[in-house]
């Protein structure tokens, strides 16, 4: 270890005492874990194995194949120590595709040691965080990057190295958290499908140094005030959604190859939600500045939930409206003017059946992203879910003009020839 | 040695003053109660808060409990389903109780948790954890009148209801088994709820709950619920380890089993919060 880290970690260590003892009024009297049974150190372990099978009415931009079998590991591994006041996790994770080299990996989920003291928590390495309120879009989430190849929908999240602090008070909770690097975004190979005609370099989700001479950090403020449920955020760092810049010439039935640019990034987000009978309101909105000209963003909607409403299944209504004051320029997989609708059903069956469908429409072009996930176990320990998803009112791409898709308001045409269906088959052990 | 003798004569007496202290207070109240329902002056209305009172004092007092929970699930078929779920509860001092349930089993719904803050005088606040987004939701209350996990169980029937809650009505002294009981009708206050109304059979010597009748917002019979394999714990709270719930309508079944009951863990309403929620595994 070289000294000068040293210093750092004990600058840092210096000020996270600090800053405990000064924000020590009404410290939370909680315990590690309420479950906890004894002192002793305890292991537990769980893991889970996959096949996929997506399958594409249509080949790809280039010609990439209709059928992509693949197949994933996934193992989660904690142990406590001190009754649970600490704890490291390891979760290795190894997928193999049959066509996406970018798929074909091995990722360490997590990694991270957890110490949980009386009204404080600090966590040091690779962790996953969630922020936010809304269904349709995570917006305010940015402390970790997409990991695109797993899932379109922007669900999936590369575990981020971080040191960070939690401290829990009777005013609410503050996570402090300082990043030391942060992951390059992942996305298909030129082979693989949902990649349009694009060949994106760096696009492996590999652990990048942040920029010399800068320090990201972000700071998030949530409590219930009241009956709504508040958080702030704050986001000093490097911007997780890259620009892209053209490499080299761009020729037809050649994929464009395009170099992701991660710049920096401020950014100020506000989550929200509001619980009123069968009502759940939610909001999320964010301005960013940094070296991408400054925009705002936000989402807004409800969900309506029907107990009964279908004999014994629960049905949930979702409607939200996203906006993004980027316009024409808003990228692909963001939502500029758009209205999202939802239905949710719960079937409270033996095998905790679920399904969600939803339609993400941009009024004024016509655009729609279509969505339909629903799941089912079988026996004990097998779970079944099939994903569609569609891509419609898209243009589509202009013969031998790949180069079009660059344009402003023409990037969703790269999934114009994208709609598939998946069946993934997950074994639980 | 000598600090083990020391903590032990200074158990003994804590106990026998708590004994002095109570005993006396808990027969008065006893005998209030049968003097009260002995009454043919008093309302209905009031027997039956009483009762209800009095069944909740009886259970005050347990502090923190933890209880581990194997649900059997059988439909209309024979085809049949487990869950096992861990439930700690922190009893409400000036508001109401909280709750934590963490699922173990099926192994897909692993991690998956619940915190429930009861609200005496409105709808209770209530958080899904969904371990594989590590995201914390506040979701509807009102999912607390539909199937608790595909079960015959609403999520309202397995929390321990508020008194203000429900209006109360005092039907009389019935022999429920080989046992005499109180039933008691009432009526939930809160719109949301799946029920009408619900017939209560509190057992006369415990006050502990031997039996529900549950009919539907039309009125019609829906359920039974029917508690048994008791044990006290701390000498004075009665736990079931067996509940078994009908559905006449569906046919549908589901036994719960309770076990390894556990009391006094010093939990702090800290530990019923949503950091907590996401540190349960």
């Amino acid at each position: 270890m070289r000294p000068s880290f040293c210093r750092v970690l004990r600058r840092l260590a210096w000020v996270m005492i600090l800053l405990s003892t000064a924000l020590g009024a009404g410290v939370a009297q909680g315990q590690a874990n309420p479950f906890a049974t004894s002192a002793g150190p305890r292991t537990e372990f769980d893991a889970s194995m996959a096949l996929e099978l997506r399958s594409f009415p249509r080949r790809g931009e280039l010609g990439q194949d209709r059928l992509q079998p693949s197949a994933a590991v996934e193992f989660t591994l904690r142990r406590d120590f001190n009754g649970g006041a600490d704890s490291v996790t390891l979760t290795p994770f190894y997928r193999f595709d049959q066509r996406d080299d970018h798929r074909r990996r091995g990722d360490l989920r997590e990694a991270f040691y957890s110490h949980l003291g009386s009204g404080f928590e600090f966590h040091a390495g690779l962790r996953r965080v969630f922020w936010g309120q809304t269904e349709s879009k995570r917006l305010v989430d940015v402390l970790n990057q997409v990991d695109l190849v797993e899932n379109v929908d922007e669900e999936d999240r590369l575990g981020q190295p971080m040191l960070s602090l939690t401290l829990l008070r009777d005013w609410g909770v503050l996570e402090a958290y300082l990043l030391p690097g942060f992951r390059e975004r992942t996305f298909a190979s030129a082979d693989g499908r949902l990649s349009g005609p694009f060949a994106i370099d760096e696009a492996r989700g590999g652990i990048r140094r942040v920029a010399r001479g800068r320090v990201d950090w972000a700071l998030r403020y949530s409590h219930l005030i009241g009956e709504v449920e508040l958080g702030l955020s704050w986001f000093e760092g490097t911007n997780r959604e890259p620009d892209f810049a053209v490499v080299g010439p761009v020729e037809a039935g050649v994929p464009i190859r395009l170099r992701p640019e991660y710049g920096a990034m401020s950014q100020f987000g506000l989550d929200a939600a509001l619980i009123r009978g069968d009502w759940a309101f939610k909001l999320e909105a964010l301005r960013r500045g940094g070296d991408a000209p400054s925009h705002a963003a936000f989402v807004v909607g409800f969900e309506r939930t029907l107990v009964g409403a279908m004999g014994r299944a629960d049905l949930g209504l979702l409607l939200e409206y996203l906006y993004d004051d980027r316009g024409r320029r808003t990228p692909l997989l963001s939502y500029a003017n758009d209205v999202f609708a939802g239905l949710r059903i719960g079937f409270n069956d033996l095998a905790d059946s679920e399904l969600l469908a939803g339609v993400i429409v941009d009024h004024r072009s016509g655009r729609q992203v279509w969505s339909l996930e629903g799941s089912t176990r079988i026996g004990r320990h097998w779970r079944l879910a099939a994903t569609a998803r569609a891509f419609a009112g898209v243009s589509a791409l202009p013969a031998g003009n790949l180069e079009a898709l660059l344009e402003p308001g023409r990037q969703w045409g790269a999934l114009v020839r994208e709609d598939y269906f998946e069946l993934e088959l997950t074994r639980f052990f | 040695m000598r600090c083990s003798w020391h903590a032990l004569t200074n158990a003994v007496f804590t106990l026998l003053m708590m004994v002095l202290l109570l005993w006396p207070g808990a027969a008065t109240a006893r005998e209030q109660l049968e003097a009260l329902l002995a009454d043919p002056e008093a309302g209905a209305e009031a027997k039956g808060v009483a009762v209800a009172e009095a069944a909740r004092r009886v259970d005050a007092g347990f502090g923190d409990e933890r209880v581990a929970v194997r649900m059997v699930l059988h439909d209309a078929r024979g085809s049949s389903s487990e869950r096992s779920i861990r439930i700690a509860t922190l009893e409400g001092v000036e508001e109401g109780d909280r709750s934590l349930i963490l699922f173990d089993a099926p192994r897909d719904q692993r991690g998956t948790a619940l915190l429930t803050w009861n609200h005496a005088e409105r709808e209770s606040d209530q958080w899904l954890y969904l371990p594989s987004l590590r995201r914390v939701k506040k979701i509807a209350a009102r999912n607390r009148s539909g199937p608790f996990v595909g079960s015959e169980f609403a999520f309202e029937d397995l929390t321990a209801e508020e008194v203000s809650n429900y209006r109360w009505r005092f039907v009389g002294e019935v022999a429920c088994d080989e046992r005499r009981c109180l039933e008691v009708e009432r009526f939930p206050v809160e719109s949301w709820s799946g029920y009408s109304r619900q017939q209560v059979f509190y057992d006369l010597a415990t006050l502990r709950i031997e039996r529900i009748e549950y009919y539907d917002r039309r009125g019609d019979h829906l359920k039974t619920l029917l508690a048994g394999d008791w044990t006290r714990h701390q000498d004075r709270h009665w736990r079931a380890g067996h509940m078994d719930m009908r559905n006449h309508q569906t046919g549908r079944r589901t036994e719960l089993i309770w076990s390894d009951h556990s009391f006094g863990h010093g939990l702090s309403p800290d530990d019923f919060s949503t950091a907590a929620l996401q540190r349960l595994n």
